[in-house]
């Protein structure tokens, strides 16, 4: 078994198991009756059915994937989701302007970016992103919790 | 100085005198629990310009959708249950789920402040044009001979609105409501175009979005399920009560606010919806959305609100959807 | 003839300064709004609908202005998905699968200046055949039923069976997670919550916005983070002659009439849609191409032109049932539906009766809404090209910006931004691993009017299953799936004959 192969492996093992679950969760679901023989469970079943069978079927034979050849490709992309997780956490608390600005930021660096360059294109993006986007299309942002008293 | 103090004390006596001019809301808004164009959607805008003239500045229409106000109603118990500035509009779809506890098992109807009534709409029974029964009771009658030789359909699915009416009709004469040919579609379009293409027989809508079909003569309708006669243009339709069948159903449409709202700004709110009901441009305002006349704020309204919701939960624990 | 006269009196209504200037600044806002990755016409009708209706406007200009967003936003769809991969909404989602490589490959001048032509052609053929046979169609889609669309539906997926991707396998597997994605939510038939785990913002399932931009946006910022290397290695694209594309496109003439007939077709019908018609026009054109097929999902043309085609006619077909009936076709034209309902026109049959001014200015005003936005497409074309050239330092950080945006302005919460995360994290995942993405969006679409319906039809026959077959329109839908599934057999089986 070469390493390349084992990504296909671990993914179909988690199909197996998710559609396990899901099996599981559509047989509990109660229902006081229906007007027709499937009802709410039929469907699911079978998708779990599908769902198991490819899951073996790629357990068996898995293509080769090459993943991170470099280590900071790693890095980068756990730094970028982090980010954006930051970035949907603060996005209601801190409000529109202060979170992007922040995100921007951040997310620049990791594209090389020098600091002062991030920065100010943090400030820029929040500021046109606020008043250009938001505010001339009237579209619902948050302005920030902690900015009501 | 002195000046400066006296204005302070002045200000200060004002705000005792006074404490009804006190509260004033800040940037009014309105959460329409739904996508916009929807029936939560309009409801606000009844609001919104209803109440325009009564506004320190104008009413904010937002939108939070999911589970027929489910959403909404949990934002409004965690992030602003004291919020005197909101507003949000709710229907009788959204009693109805709470009474089902469709709402999560943490809340119910004691988790609100019930503030007043946009108007209300009624169920109908409808057919198409060219359909062999010519009233309520014909239908009611072949219903009552082989209850699976007629497919009903409409906008819901088991234990909404829609289908709380043909369970009804059913049960006054007897039939057990799983006994039916019941088909779901997804809203009250669906219905109608399933109506006009053959699918279903019999389609338990409301009368105001019929409007248009009436007018064509592409549907009839046999009966309202309104306690009396509506007004025109829908005067000549007979209720199921004159026929014989007691079965009502009042479809609400209104607002309310956070459980925590003080007394004062709750008062505030109930106070503009007491007056625009006496304001001529609002009974237009509600007609053109295609509601009746539902006048009922404060007090009133949460009764309404409260026996409406535990009345709904007996039906469902009687239908069996509920233990 | 009725049909010219009425024609005539909207070209007339259309023509006025004010609602010709509000068309054109109608389509100007909707391209906008379209090309933002994120934001797509739902957002575009949905923020106009207030303004149009504080505006004053009469009922018919309003509702040229917020057609004209409609438009727009499906015509500029497109060139985020050719640029950066990034569907603005589900009715885009395919024409990333040849587009964006024609883009990676230098080529986006072309992709766009051909998918606007597309658009323009599709568009307005569906148009005239929507002017011609609008009132005998929409009679047509009623009498659809619920087993028919069953039909419709298992042709559509034959169609996407070897639509895309690598392997069968990991297709399979795409349509799956999208069939079950599908069924998240309060089931439309019992009322009873399914896998929502009891989060109230899952009660009204998985909304399409939200799977779409969180697999396409996020997962391609998470990419160009994998991929980033500190010598920039920008794609220079090339100067494009529209003069050439017009020449080109006229060699896909039959591409087009195939796509536009089947858009028009699949959008008149209530609740399919964009993304379904697209799929079908693009699955279509594949199997057309056998043996010369090998460049589709690397860039070809045709499968580029087939789904832009097909999403235009098909965004106007949906407009049939919605104008002779008052039954939305799509989920933007319901909120166009409660537009009409605010500005109190009751669509219907006798809207054309009562309102002509409405009912005529409108379908005009898409003849015109097509021209303009073609005239406004095509010089833009080097500009939106160019986009290509901006740093990604500079592009992620607005993608992901305007997604957030796009999605919080509708849902209003962060329960669905940290959703759309999962989702990306998620999407990444599967691309890494060798899956295409957009057999899940489809499967996420197909998969709710397959099972609704499939059981509404088993509701009318109290659980006969000969209900399936019985109509003229399921039984050839059932042969035509049966013949596309079949045909790659036959077709090897004719090829080793014949060698």
């Amino acid at each position: 078994m070469s390493a390349a192969t084992l990504w296909d492996r671990a993914f179909g093992a988690v199909l197996l198991g998710v559609a396990g679950v899901y099996a599981v969760d559509a047989w509990n679901i109660h229902v006081p009756f229906q007007y027709e023989p499937l009802g709410p469970t039929a469907f699911p079943l079978l998708l779990a059915a599908v769902l198991a069978t490819t899951g073996v079927l790629l357990v068996a034979r898995p293509d080769p994937v090459h993943w991170f050849t470099r280590r900071d490709q790693a890095f980068r992309v756990a730094a970028g989701a982090v980010v954006m997780g930051v970035y949907a956490a603060l996005f209601v608390p801190l409000g529109f302007m202060i979170s992007t600005a922040l995100m921007t930021f951040a997310m620049a660096r990791l594209f090389g970016l020098p600091a002062i360059k991030a920065a100010i294109y943090g400030v820029v993006l929040a500021v046109v992103g606020y008043f250009g986007i938001a505010e001339a299309l009237g579209l619902n942002v948050p302005f920030g919790d902690i900015f009501r008293s | 100085m002195k000046s400066l103090k006296t204005a302070l004390a002045a200000l200060v006596l004002a705000g005792f005198a006074l404490p009804a001019a006190a509260f004033e809301p800040e940037r009014p808004e309105c959460i329409a629990p739904a996508n916009p164009g929807g029936g939560f959607d309009l409801t606000c805008r009844v609001a919104q310009r209803a109440l325009e003239p009564a506004l320190p500045s104008p009413m904010e229409v937002t939108f939070m959708p999911g589970g027929i106000g489910a959403v909404a109603y949990a934002h409004m118990n965690s992030n602003r249950i004291d919020d005197p500035n909101v507003i949000v509009a709710l229907s009788s779809g959204s009693a109805l789920n709470i009474a089902q506890g469709k709402f999560g098992a943490d809340f119910d109807e004691n988790d609100a402040r019930w503030l007043a009534a946009a108007g209300a709409d009624f169920g109908a029974v409808i057919v198409r044009a060219d359909s062999p029964y010519q009233t309520l009771g014909e239908l009611m009658e072949a219903a009552e001979a082989d209850p699976s030789g007629i497919v009903l359909g409409a906008g819901g699915s088991i234990g909404s609105q829609d289908w709380m009416k043909a369970a009804l009709l059913m049960r006054s004469i007897g039939v057990d409501p799983r006994n039916l040919r019941y088909v779901a579609y997804e809203g009250g379009g669906a219905s109608k175009a399933a109506l006009l293409g053959g699918q279903i027989q019999v389609y338990t809508g409301d009368v105001s979005e019929m409007a248009g079909e009436l007018e064509a003569g592409t549907m009839r309708i046999l009966a309202v399920l309104s306690e009396e006669r509506l007004p025109e243009p829908f005067a000549e339709f007979p209720t199921a009560r004159e026929e014989g069948y007691d079965v009502v159903w009042t479809i609400f449409r209104g607002y309310y606010m956070g459980q925590d709202v003080s007394d004062e700004a709750y008062d505030w709110w109930v106070a503009r919806f007491e007056e625009i009901y006496a304001d001529p441009r609002f009974a237009e305002i509600r007609a053109e959305q295609g509601l009746f006349e539902l006048n009922m704020a404060g007090e009133e309204f949460d009764t309404y609100v409260k026996a409406q919701v535990a009345a709904f939960r007996e039906l469902a624990r009687e239908a069996g959807l509920i233990q | 003839m009725d049909i010219l006269a009425g024609l005539a009196e909207g070209f007339a209504v259309a023509l006025t300064p004010l609602n010709l200037g509000l068309l054109i600044a109608g389509c100007f806002f909707g391209t906008l709004v379209g090309a933002l990755p994120g934001i797509g016409p739902i957002n575009g009708v949905a923020i106009l609908l207030p303004l149009a209706y504080s505006l004053g406007l009469p009922a018919e200009s309003a509702l040229i202005l917020l057609a004209g967003v409609y438009y727009g936003a499906e015509y500029g769809g497109r060139i985020s998905s050719i640029l950066l991969n990034v569907p603005g909404d589900a009715s885009a989602v395919i024409t990333t699968i040849d587009g964006y490589p024609m883009a990676k490959n230098g080529e986006a001048g072309r992709a766009l200046a051909l998918s606007a032509l597309a658009s323009f052609v599709g568009g307005t053929a569906a148009l005239v055949m929507m002017t011609v046979f609008a009132p005998f169609l929409g009679r047509v889609a009623i009498g659809f039923g619920p087993a028919d669309y069953v039909a419709l539906m298992v042709f559509a997926f034959s169609c996407l069976a070897t639509l895309v991707g690598a392997r069968p396998l990991k297709t399979i597997i795409g349509v799956v997670i999208g069939l079950m994605l599908a069924t998240i939510g309060i089931d439309s038939a019992t009322g009873v919550m399914r896998f929502t785990m009891g989060i109230p913002n899952l009660f009204d399932g998985m909304e399409f916005l939200i799977v779409v931009i969180g697999l396409f946006a996020i997962s391609e910022a998470l990419l160009l983070l994998e991929s980033w290397t500190p010598v920039a290695s920008t794609i220079k694209a090339q100067r494009d002659n529209v003069r050439a594309r017009v020449r080109e496109i006229v060699g896909y003439r039959w591409t087009m009439a195939r796509s536009a007939v089947i858009g028009f077709f699949v959008g008149v019908l209530p609740g399919t849609g964009a993304s379904i018609a697209s799929a079908v026009a693009y699955g279509v054109e594949k199997r057309m191409a056998q043996g010369d097929d090998a460049m589709f999902g690397k860039g070809d043309p045709r499968g580029l032109i087939a789904p832009e085609t097909a999403n235009n006619a098909a965004a106007a077909g949906a407009m049939v049932p919605m104008l002779t009936l008052g039954i939305p076709g799509s989920g933007t034209t319901a909120i166009l539906l409660g537009a009409l309902l605010l500005f109190n026109v009751t669509p219907g049959p006798l809207m054309f009766e009562q309102r002509p001014e409405v009912a005529w200015g409108l379908i005009a005003s898409m003849y015109m809404g097509n021209i303009a936005l073609l005239v406004l497409n095509l010089p833009l074309v080097g500009i939106f090209a160019r986009l290509l050239s901006i740093d990604t330092a500079y592009l992620v950080p607005l993608v992901v910006m305007l997604t957030f945006v796009g999605v919080f302005s509708l849902y209003g919460a962060t329960f669905d931004l940290v959703l759309m995360l999962i989702l990306g994290f998620f999407g990444y995942l599967l691309r890494k691993l060798g899956f295409s993405l957009a057999p899940v969006i489809l499967g996420l679409v197909l998969g709710a009017l397959l099972e609704s319906n499939l059981r509404r039809a088993l509701s009318i026959s109290a659980g006969d299953w000969s209900i399936l077959f019985e109509t003229p329109a399921a039984i050839v839908f059932w042969i035509a799936a049966a013949a596309v599934a079949a045909s790659p057999l036959l077709m090897r089986a004719r090829r080793r004959k014949a060698a």
